[in-house]
């Protein structure tokens, strides 16, 4: 991912600045939303003991503390309720115009995510949206003898259905 | 997530469509506050704006624009905080105590907004009464308050939010200067974060420096008879809030 603007990371991806998680499963322990992204499912963990089912995932439920969680899907497509769009000034690593939704996805989710793949003026209110899956720069881990493996990672956004 | 622009546009936006805020009543949050900061030397700006300049600055993220928004800023603060027999022996000045104080966050806003829309801060409420509980007073006896107005549209929800005036009526109550000089009661009177600008965290410490001052009838702004007043800071995208009550009493 080239940093726009800044022509000595043209073609590096500055990790100190990594905008996003790590995905690994050595390093993150809800490693199988970001597996289940790549099948393009939008899921989460729901309590087996109590049913409690939020978002983002856990590893232990924040209602009744129990770690026998489970992954359920929620829903993949929406409703634009309201939305933000940023043209100019738009922070470093994100591209402009950079516009913001809040999405009803019913089922009570309403989510506030980035909307991609959206020209500058083309969103409205009550506009259909679908989950979008992006390729983000891979990760790198480092195993046993020094062998370093790249990770590829991906990320969510939601995207107008045409 | 983008940082805090896209966030508060968004708050903003819900705000005006349930409640018939305008942008004007915005305005009138950064024009107030200027004006305020505008003698304070220690801030980031030292100049007023008019409301013409405020209505027709360019938009950082509509219906956001530039004067709605706190300035990046550089800055530190300190105060020295001790218990009672120490503070005696340190200062003659009258003493101001930290009456009270509560907290509240969210574990994640993404999707699990507490309110009713973006303009509706469950969590701000739920730290205001547990704030006026544990200081033992009420919206109604605060004399001099210093909130969080990152935006111009998180000052005016902080009105309702913190009790000042009721839900959804904060865009009339800045507007008729209620919360300036004069008013019911006057908010971040040395220029708020609009004016200061927002060293992440040294704001806080300013905040508590000015309740300080007032309380001890030294500040450059002074609310005649200033005796209890209260900060607020929020932080993350919106899902935490702090809140402490000072007075010249324990």
């Amino acid at each position: 991912m080239p940093v726009p603007g800044v022509p000595i990371l043209e073609g590096l991806y500055p990790s100190t600045l990594d905008l996003y998680p790590f995905e690994a499963k050595e390093f993150n322990r809800i490693h199988p939303f970001y597996e289940n992204l790549r099948q393009k499912r939008f899921t989460t963990t729901k309590c087996k003991k109590c049913g409690n089912t939020p978002f983002p995932p856990r590893v232990v439920c924040p209602k009744c503390n129990s770690d026998d969680l489970e992954w359920v899907d929620l829903p993949t497509e929406g409703k634009v309720i309201r939305f933000t769009e940023e043209v100019a000034g738009v922070p470093l690593g994100f591209e402009s115009p950079l516009i913001h939704g809040l999405i009803d996805l019913g089922e009570g989710r309403k989510i506030i995510s980035r909307v991609i793949n959206c020209k500058e003026g083309q969103l409205k209110e009550g506009d259909a949206v679908k989950l979008a899956v992006f390729d983000i720069p891979a990760m790198v881990v480092e195993k046993r003898g020094g062998v370093m493996e790249e990770r590829p990672r991906v990320f969510f956004a939601f995207e107008p259905i045409k | 997530m983008g940082l805090p622009p896209p966030f508060f546009s968004m708050t903003a936006q819900e705000h005006m469509k349930h409640y018939g805020t305008t942008k004007e009543q915005l305005a009138a949050v950064s024009v107030k506050n200027r004006r305020n900061g505008s003698n304070n030397l220690k801030g980031h700006f030292h100049k007023e704006v008019s409301l013409e300049e405020v209505m027709s600055a360019r938009p950082i993220v509509p219906p956001l624009s530039l004067f709605d928004c706190t300035p990046i800023t550089d800055g530190c603060a300190a105060v020295l905080l001790t218990y009672e027999e120490k503070a005696k022996e340190l200062t003659d000045r009258p003493l101001v105590y930290i009456r009270g104080a509560a907290q509240a966050s969210l574990h994640s806003m993404s999707m699990n907004w507490p309110g009713e829309h973006l303009g509706d801060w469950v969590h701000l409420r739920t730290a205001a009464k547990r704030a006026y509980e544990t200081a033992r007073v009420g919206p109604d006896d605060i004399d001099v308050a210093e909130t969080h107005d990152c935006f111009t549209i998180s000052e005016i929800v902080e009105m309702e939010d913190l009790g000042f005036c009721k839900k959804g009526e904060g865009g009339p109550f800045v507007e008729s200067g209620q919360n300036d000089f004069g008013g019911k009661i006057p908010v971040n009177t040395d220029g708020g974060l609009l004016s200061c600008g927002h060293p992440f965290g040294a704001t806080g410490i300013r905040q508590a420096r000015e309740m300080l001052y007032q309380l001890q009838g030294r500040a450059i702004r002074q609310v005649e008879g200033a005796k209890i007043g209260l900060t607020h800071n929020l932080s993350g995208l919106n899902v935490e809030h702090t809140i402490l009550i000072y007075g010249r009493e324990p």
